[in-house]
Protein backbone atom coordinates (compact mmCIF):
# COMPACT_ATOMS: atom_id res chain seq x y z
CA UNK A 1 0.00 0.00 0.00
CA UNK A 2 2.66 2.44 1.00
CA UNK A 3 4.82 1.52 -1.93
CA UNK A 4 1.94 2.35 -4.24
CA UNK A 5 1.41 5.61 -2.41
CA UNK A 6 5.05 6.45 -2.88
CA UNK A 7 5.01 5.63 -6.58
CA UNK A 8 1.92 7.68 -7.17
CA UNK A 9 3.15 10.61 -5.16
CA UNK A 10 4.54 12.88 -7.81
CA UNK A 11 3.42 15.89 -5.88
CA UNK A 12 2.33 16.44 -2.32
CA UNK A 13 -1.28 16.74 -3.38
CA UNK A 14 -1.14 13.47 -5.19
CA UNK A 15 0.54 11.88 -2.22
CA UNK A 16 -2.11 13.31 0.05
CA UNK A 17 -4.90 11.96 -2.09
CA UNK A 18 -3.26 8.57 -2.26
CA UNK A 19 -2.79 8.52 1.49
CA UNK A 20 -6.37 9.56 1.94
CA UNK A 21 -7.66 6.79 -0.28
CA UNK A 22 -5.52 4.16 1.35
CA UNK A 23 -5.36 5.19 4.98
CA UNK A 24 -8.14 7.58 5.89
CA UNK A 25 -10.76 4.94 6.60
CA UNK A 26 -8.25 2.82 8.51
CA UNK A 27 -7.40 5.76 10.74
CA UNK A 28 -11.10 6.44 11.30
CA UNK A 29 -11.60 2.82 12.32
CA UNK A 30 -8.64 3.01 14.67
CA UNK A 31 -10.03 6.08 16.41
CA UNK A 32 -13.49 4.56 16.70
CA UNK A 33 -12.05 1.31 17.98
CA UNK A 34 -10.27 3.34 20.62
CA UNK A 35 -13.59 4.81 21.71
CA UNK A 36 -14.07 7.98 19.68
CA UNK A 37 -17.39 8.78 18.14
CA UNK A 38 -17.51 9.21 14.40
CA UNK A 39 -17.49 13.00 14.52
CA UNK A 40 -14.53 13.14 16.88
CA UNK A 41 -12.72 10.50 14.88
CA UNK A 42 -13.19 12.50 11.66
CA UNK A 43 -11.84 15.60 13.36
CA UNK A 44 -8.75 13.83 14.69
CA UNK A 45 -7.97 12.04 11.44
CA UNK A 46 -8.39 15.16 9.34
CA UNK A 47 -6.12 17.07 11.67
CA UNK A 48 -3.61 14.24 11.43
CA UNK A 49 -3.68 14.44 7.63
CA UNK A 50 -3.23 18.19 7.73
CA UNK A 51 -0.19 17.83 9.96
CA UNK A 52 1.26 14.96 8.00
CA UNK A 53 0.61 16.47 4.57
CA UNK A 54 3.97 18.22 4.13
CA UNK A 55 5.78 14.98 4.85
CA UNK A 56 3.75 12.52 2.87
CA UNK A 57 5.61 13.01 -0.39
CA UNK A 58 8.95 12.42 1.29
CA UNK A 59 8.17 9.38 3.33
CA UNK A 60 9.73 6.05 2.50
CA UNK A 61 7.43 3.24 1.36
CA UNK A 62 6.11 1.26 4.25
CA UNK A 63 5.93 4.06 6.74
CA UNK A 64 3.06 6.24 5.55
CA UNK A 65 0.37 4.35 7.44
CA UNK A 66 2.62 4.00 10.48
CA UNK A 67 3.39 7.71 10.35
CA UNK A 68 -0.27 8.64 10.17
CA UNK A 69 -1.06 6.23 12.96
CA UNK A 70 1.54 7.90 15.14
CA UNK A 71 0.13 11.35 14.42
CA UNK A 72 -3.40 10.17 15.12
CA UNK A 73 -2.39 8.62 18.45
CA UNK A 74 -0.46 11.74 19.44
CA UNK A 75 -3.44 13.93 18.67
CA UNK A 76 -5.74 11.66 20.65
CA UNK A 77 -3.34 11.76 23.56
CA UNK A 78 -3.24 15.55 23.38
CA UNK A 79 -7.00 15.70 23.48
CA UNK A 80 -7.23 13.32 26.41
CA UNK A 81 -4.69 15.38 28.33
CA UNK A 82 -6.55 18.57 27.50
CA UNK A 83 -9.81 16.99 28.57
CA UNK A 84 -8.34 15.91 31.88
CA UNK A 85 -6.63 19.25 32.37
CA UNK A 86 -9.88 21.14 32.05
CA UNK A 87 -11.65 18.80 34.39
CA UNK A 88 -13.96 17.23 31.89
CA UNK A 89 -15.20 13.75 32.49
CA UNK A 90 -12.54 11.16 31.85
CA UNK A 91 -13.51 8.50 29.36
CA UNK A 92 -16.45 10.52 28.07
CA UNK A 93 -16.11 9.17 24.58
CA UNK A 94 -15.93 5.63 25.70
CA UNK A 95 -18.94 5.91 27.95
CA UNK A 96 -21.06 7.61 25.34
CA UNK A 97 -20.05 5.08 22.81
CA UNK A 98 -20.68 2.20 25.15
CA UNK A 99 -24.15 3.42 25.90
CA UNK A 100 -24.92 3.66 22.22
CA UNK A 101 -23.89 0.19 21.28
CA UNK A 102 -26.01 -2.86 21.07
CA UNK A 103 -26.43 -4.19 24.57
CA UNK A 104 -25.90 -7.69 23.30
CA UNK A 105 -22.37 -6.91 22.33
CA UNK A 106 -20.92 -7.34 25.77
CA UNK A 107 -17.35 -7.60 24.57
CA UNK A 108 -17.46 -4.29 22.77
CA UNK A 109 -19.06 -2.61 25.76
CA UNK A 110 -16.44 -4.12 28.02
CA UNK A 111 -13.67 -2.84 25.74
CA UNK A 112 -15.13 0.64 25.83
CA UNK A 113 -15.23 0.46 29.60
CA UNK A 114 -11.51 -0.22 29.92
CA UNK A 115 -9.04 2.49 30.93
CA UNK A 116 -7.65 4.38 27.95
CA UNK A 117 -4.20 2.79 28.03
CA UNK A 118 -5.49 -0.78 28.35
CA UNK A 119 -7.96 -0.22 25.52
CA UNK A 120 -5.24 1.24 23.32
CA UNK A 121 -2.97 -1.75 23.94
CA UNK A 122 -5.70 -4.24 23.09
CA UNK A 123 -6.82 -2.41 19.96
CA UNK A 124 -3.30 -1.90 18.65
CA UNK A 125 -2.24 -5.45 19.48
CA UNK A 126 -5.27 -7.41 18.33
CA UNK A 127 -7.11 -5.17 15.90
CA UNK A 128 -4.19 -3.45 14.26
CA UNK A 129 -2.04 -6.58 14.64
CA UNK A 130 0.98 -4.63 15.81
CA UNK A 131 3.83 -6.25 17.72
CA UNK A 132 4.36 -5.27 21.32
CA UNK A 133 7.46 -3.28 20.51
CA UNK A 134 5.60 -1.14 17.98
CA UNK A 135 2.72 -0.61 20.40
CA UNK A 136 5.22 0.48 23.04
CA UNK A 137 6.80 2.92 20.62
CA UNK A 138 3.44 4.35 19.58
CA UNK A 139 2.23 4.79 23.13
CA UNK A 140 5.58 6.02 24.41
CA UNK A 141 5.97 3.36 27.07
CA UNK A 142 8.00 0.21 27.67
CA UNK A 143 7.30 -3.22 26.22
CA UNK A 144 6.78 -4.45 29.77
CA UNK A 145 4.14 -1.81 30.29
CA UNK A 146 2.38 -2.88 27.10
CA UNK A 147 2.41 -6.49 28.26
CA UNK A 148 1.06 -5.48 31.62
CA UNK A 149 -1.75 -3.34 30.20
CA UNK A 150 -2.63 -6.00 27.66
CA UNK A 151 -2.75 -8.69 30.31
CA UNK A 152 -4.88 -6.61 32.64
CA UNK A 153 -7.18 -5.56 29.82
CA UNK A 154 -7.73 -9.11 28.66
CA UNK A 155 -8.28 -10.28 32.22
CA UNK A 156 -10.90 -7.62 32.73
CA UNK A 157 -12.62 -8.44 29.46
CA UNK A 158 -12.60 -12.11 30.38
CA UNK A 159 -14.13 -11.31 33.72
CA UNK A 160 -16.87 -9.17 32.26
CA UNK A 161 -17.65 -11.45 29.37
CA UNK A 162 -17.97 -14.44 31.68
CA UNK A 163 -19.46 -13.09 34.90
CA UNK B 1 -12.23 -19.07 19.41
CA UNK B 2 -9.88 -17.15 21.64
CA UNK B 3 -10.79 -13.97 23.44
CA UNK B 4 -8.39 -12.04 21.22
CA UNK B 5 -10.15 -13.30 18.08
CA UNK B 6 -13.54 -12.52 19.54
CA UNK B 7 -12.30 -9.07 20.41
CA UNK B 8 -11.07 -8.50 16.88
CA UNK B 9 -14.46 -9.58 15.53
CA UNK B 10 -16.32 -7.40 17.99
CA UNK B 11 -14.30 -4.35 16.94
CA UNK B 12 -14.64 -5.19 13.29
CA UNK B 13 -18.39 -5.55 13.64
CA UNK B 14 -18.59 -2.08 15.10
CA UNK B 15 -16.18 -0.13 12.95
CA UNK B 16 -15.36 -2.39 10.02
CA UNK B 17 -17.80 -0.77 7.63
CA UNK B 18 -16.47 2.73 8.28
CA UNK B 19 -15.43 4.24 5.00
CA UNK B 20 -14.09 7.56 3.79
CA UNK B 21 -16.33 9.54 1.50
CA UNK B 22 -15.84 12.49 -0.79
CA UNK B 23 -17.27 14.82 1.79
CA UNK B 24 -14.39 13.94 4.05
CA UNK B 25 -11.92 14.66 1.28
CA UNK B 26 -13.55 18.00 0.59
CA UNK B 27 -13.56 18.79 4.26
CA UNK B 28 -9.89 17.90 4.48
CA UNK B 29 -9.10 20.08 1.50
CA UNK B 30 -10.97 22.95 3.04
CA UNK B 31 -9.05 22.47 6.23
CA UNK B 32 -5.78 22.45 4.36
CA UNK B 33 -6.81 25.58 2.55
CA UNK B 34 -7.28 27.34 5.85
CA UNK B 35 -3.62 27.12 6.62
CA UNK B 36 -0.34 26.70 4.83
CA UNK B 37 0.02 23.01 5.42
CA UNK B 38 3.47 23.01 3.95
CA UNK B 39 4.53 24.62 7.20
CA UNK B 40 2.57 22.23 9.30
CA UNK B 41 3.80 21.23 12.69
CA UNK B 42 5.78 18.03 13.08
CA UNK B 43 3.84 14.88 13.88
CA UNK B 44 5.21 14.40 17.36
CA UNK B 45 2.93 16.87 19.02
CA UNK B 46 4.34 17.02 22.53
CA UNK B 47 7.40 19.29 22.57
CA UNK B 48 5.78 21.80 24.90
CA UNK B 49 4.42 19.09 27.15
CA UNK B 50 7.82 17.43 27.20
CA UNK B 51 9.40 20.71 28.17
CA UNK B 52 6.87 21.14 30.96
CA UNK B 53 7.50 17.56 32.08
CA UNK B 54 11.25 18.16 32.08
CA UNK B 55 10.86 21.32 34.15
CA UNK B 56 8.57 19.55 36.61
CA UNK B 57 10.93 16.57 36.83
CA UNK B 58 13.87 18.89 37.43
CA UNK B 59 11.98 20.69 40.16
CA UNK B 60 10.92 17.45 41.83
CA UNK B 61 14.42 15.97 41.75
CA UNK B 62 15.90 19.21 42.95
CA UNK B 63 13.49 19.35 45.85
CA UNK B 64 14.19 15.72 46.67
CA UNK B 65 17.94 16.33 46.64
CA UNK B 66 17.48 19.37 48.86
CA UNK B 67 15.39 17.39 51.34
CA UNK B 68 17.88 14.54 51.43
CA UNK B 69 20.73 16.94 51.94
CA UNK B 70 18.83 18.72 54.71
CA UNK B 71 18.00 15.40 56.37
CA UNK B 72 21.65 14.41 56.42
CA UNK B 73 22.71 17.77 57.80
CA UNK B 74 20.09 17.62 60.55
CA UNK B 75 20.97 14.03 61.37
CA UNK B 76 24.62 14.93 61.36
CA UNK B 77 24.06 17.71 63.88
CA UNK B 78 21.82 15.60 66.07
CA UNK B 79 23.66 12.33 66.07
CA UNK B 80 26.88 12.72 64.16
CA UNK B 81 26.65 9.15 62.92
CA UNK B 82 24.87 9.31 59.61
CA UNK B 83 27.14 11.78 57.93
CA UNK B 84 30.37 10.29 59.24
CA UNK B 85 31.39 6.88 60.47
CA UNK B 86 32.33 6.58 64.13
CA UNK B 87 36.01 6.98 64.83
CA UNK B 88 38.12 4.92 67.19
CA UNK B 89 40.95 5.81 69.56
CA UNK B 90 44.37 4.40 68.87
CA UNK B 91 44.74 0.95 70.43
CA UNK B 92 47.47 0.29 73.00
CA UNK B 93 50.85 -0.79 71.68
CA UNK B 94 50.89 -4.02 73.61
CA UNK B 95 48.62 -6.55 75.22
CA UNK B 96 45.06 -7.34 74.39
CA UNK B 97 42.49 -4.60 74.11
CA UNK B 98 38.94 -3.69 73.23
CA UNK B 99 38.32 -0.19 71.92
CA UNK B 100 34.96 1.47 71.50
CA UNK B 101 33.81 3.89 68.83
CA UNK B 102 33.26 7.50 69.77
CA UNK B 103 29.54 7.23 69.16
CA UNK B 104 26.74 4.75 68.69
CA UNK B 105 25.32 4.14 65.25
CA UNK B 106 21.57 4.43 64.75
CA UNK B 107 20.14 1.23 63.30
CA UNK B 108 16.43 1.07 62.72
CA UNK B 109 14.72 2.22 65.89
CA UNK B 110 17.70 1.25 67.98
CA UNK B 111 21.45 1.61 67.85
CA UNK B 112 24.59 -0.38 67.40
CA UNK B 113 28.05 -0.27 68.87
CA UNK B 114 30.86 -1.99 67.02
CA UNK B 115 33.89 -2.38 69.27
CA UNK B 116 37.26 -3.46 67.89
CA UNK B 117 39.59 -5.93 69.52
CA UNK B 118 42.74 -7.92 68.96
CA UNK B 119 41.38 -10.86 70.93
CA UNK B 120 41.39 -14.09 68.96
CA UNK B 121 38.35 -14.66 66.81
CA UNK B 122 36.02 -17.00 68.62
CA UNK B 123 36.72 -15.55 72.07
CA UNK B 124 33.44 -15.49 73.97
CA UNK B 125 32.51 -12.32 75.75
CA UNK B 126 29.64 -11.09 77.87
CA UNK B 127 28.13 -7.65 77.60
CA UNK B 128 26.09 -5.51 79.96
CA UNK B 129 24.27 -2.29 79.36
CA UNK B 130 22.51 -1.90 82.68
CA UNK B 131 19.04 -2.75 81.44
CA UNK B 132 20.20 -6.04 80.02
CA UNK B 133 23.08 -8.41 79.55
CA UNK B 134 24.17 -10.74 76.83
CA UNK B 135 26.11 -13.98 77.04
CA UNK B 136 28.17 -15.10 75.22
CA UNK B 137 28.69 -14.31 71.56
CA UNK B 138 32.12 -14.74 69.98
CA UNK B 139 34.51 -12.15 68.62
CA UNK B 140 34.24 -12.17 64.86
CA UNK B 141 36.71 -10.60 62.47
CA UNK B 142 38.18 -8.57 65.28
CA UNK B 143 34.83 -7.00 66.07
CA UNK B 144 32.31 -7.09 68.87
CA UNK B 145 28.94 -6.01 67.59
CA UNK B 146 26.31 -4.97 70.09
CA UNK B 147 22.81 -4.17 68.88
CA UNK B 148 20.28 -2.68 71.22
CA UNK B 149 17.12 -0.67 71.28
CA UNK B 150 16.81 2.94 72.29
CA UNK B 151 16.98 2.11 76.01
CA UNK B 152 19.98 -0.15 75.74
CA UNK B 153 18.28 -3.54 75.75
CA UNK B 154 20.70 -5.79 73.94
CA UNK B 155 19.82 -8.06 71.07
CA UNK B 156 16.94 -6.04 69.71
CA UNK B 157 16.51 -2.91 67.72
CA UNK B 158 12.77 -2.80 68.17
CA UNK B 159 11.39 0.38 69.60
CA UNK B 160 9.73 -0.32 72.92
CA UNK B 161 7.54 2.72 73.01
CA UNK B 162 7.33 5.72 75.28
CA UNK B 163 5.07 4.10 77.87
CA UNK B 164 7.65 1.44 78.54
CA UNK B 165 10.47 3.96 78.47
CA UNK B 166 8.84 5.82 81.35
CA UNK B 167 8.79 2.65 83.44
CA UNK B 168 12.49 2.00 82.93
CA UNK B 169 14.95 2.92 85.67
CA UNK B 170 16.50 6.24 84.82
CA UNK B 171 20.23 6.35 84.25
CA UNK B 172 22.13 9.40 83.13
CA UNK B 173 23.88 7.64 80.26
CA UNK B 174 24.27 4.36 78.49
CA UNK B 175 27.11 2.37 80.01
CA UNK B 176 28.34 -0.63 78.07
CA UNK B 177 30.64 -3.13 79.75
CA UNK B 178 32.30 -6.02 77.94
CA UNK B 179 33.95 -8.74 79.96
CA UNK B 180 36.20 -11.47 78.68
CA UNK B 181 36.95 -14.23 81.13
CA UNK B 182 37.85 -17.87 81.05
CA UNK B 183 34.65 -18.32 83.06
CA UNK B 184 32.09 -17.04 80.62
CA UNK B 185 28.72 -15.79 81.67
CA UNK B 186 29.71 -14.93 85.21
CA UNK B 187 29.43 -11.23 84.72
CA UNK B 188 26.15 -10.81 83.04
CA UNK B 189 24.08 -8.47 85.16
CA UNK B 190 20.47 -7.58 84.79
CA UNK B 191 19.05 -10.76 83.39
CA UNK B 192 18.81 -14.17 84.96
CA UNK B 193 21.15 -16.60 83.36
CA UNK B 194 19.89 -20.12 83.23
CA UNK B 195 21.82 -23.24 82.38
CA UNK B 196 25.52 -23.76 81.96
CA UNK B 197 27.39 -20.96 80.24
CA UNK B 198 29.28 -21.99 77.14
CA UNK B 199 33.01 -22.61 77.55
CA UNK B 200 35.72 -20.76 75.71
CA UNK B 201 36.69 -22.73 72.62
CA UNK B 202 39.89 -24.77 72.62
CA UNK B 203 41.43 -22.58 69.97
CA UNK B 204 41.08 -19.56 72.26
CA UNK B 205 42.31 -21.38 75.36
CA UNK B 206 45.33 -22.51 73.38
CA UNK B 207 46.26 -18.87 72.84
CA UNK B 208 45.13 -17.19 76.06
CA UNK B 209 45.74 -20.11 78.40
CA UNK B 210 43.33 -22.26 80.40
CA UNK B 211 42.92 -19.51 83.02
CA UNK B 212 43.61 -16.75 80.54
CA UNK B 213 47.00 -16.31 82.10
CA UNK B 214 48.28 -15.07 78.74
CA UNK B 215 45.66 -12.36 78.64
CA UNK B 216 47.56 -9.13 79.32
CA UNK B 217 47.06 -5.46 78.73
CA UNK B 218 45.91 -2.22 80.33
CA UNK B 219 42.31 -3.41 80.54
CA UNK B 220 43.20 -6.72 82.16
CA UNK B 221 42.65 -7.36 85.85
CA UNK B 222 43.93 -10.33 87.77
CA UNK B 223 41.46 -12.34 89.77
CA UNK B 224 41.65 -15.50 91.79
CA UNK B 225 40.12 -17.39 88.89
CA UNK B 226 42.55 -16.03 86.35
CA UNK B 227 42.90 -12.94 84.18
CA UNK B 228 39.91 -10.99 83.00
CA UNK B 229 39.61 -8.18 80.46
CA UNK B 230 37.00 -5.54 81.27
CA UNK B 231 36.30 -2.71 78.86
CA UNK B 232 33.58 -0.12 79.30
CA UNK B 233 32.27 2.92 77.49
CA UNK B 234 29.66 5.53 78.28
CA UNK B 235 27.47 7.05 75.62
CA UNK B 236 24.75 9.65 75.72
CA UNK B 237 21.30 8.25 75.22
CA UNK B 238 19.96 8.85 71.76
CA UNK B 239 17.75 11.85 71.18
CA UNK B 240 14.67 11.35 73.26
CA UNK B 241 11.59 10.46 71.27
CA UNK B 242 9.50 10.67 74.43
CA UNK B 243 8.86 13.59 76.72
CA UNK B 244 11.38 14.90 79.21
CA UNK B 245 12.04 12.51 82.02
CA UNK B 246 12.38 9.42 79.93
CA UNK B 247 15.33 7.13 80.31
CA UNK B 248 16.96 8.50 77.24
CA UNK B 249 16.96 12.02 78.54
CA UNK B 250 18.53 14.73 76.48
CA UNK B 251 21.37 14.65 74.09
CA UNK B 252 24.71 15.00 75.82
CA UNK B 253 28.30 14.79 74.76
CA UNK B 254 29.44 12.46 72.04
CA UNK B 255 32.71 11.10 73.25
CA UNK B 256 32.48 8.01 75.42
CA UNK B 257 34.54 7.52 78.50
CA UNK B 258 36.32 4.27 78.03
CA UNK B 259 38.01 2.21 80.67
Amino acid sequence: VDAVIKEEAQTSDVALRAAFDRCYAAMLRLCMALGDQRGDAEDIVQEAFVRAAPKLGDLEPGVVKAYLRQVVLNLRLDRIRATNRFGLIRGRHAEDHASAVDERDVLWSALMGLPERQRACLVLRFYEDLPEREVARLLGCSVGSVKSHTHRGLARLRKEVKP
Amino acid sequence: MTLEERLRQAIDRRVGDTKADERAWESLHARLGDRSYREAVPPVAHPRQRLVAAVVAFAVFGAAALLVGTAFRVAGRADNTLATSPSYPNPPDSGYWIIFPDSTTPVGDGMQVVARTNLPDGTLYSANTGPSGECCPPVQDGQIVLSMNEVGQLGTSEEIGCETVHTMPSTPALVITITVDSDTGQHVVGVPFGGTPPEQPESVLAILGDRFQNLTGDQVVQTAGGNRLVAAATYPWPVAQCSTGSTAGNLISRAPSTT
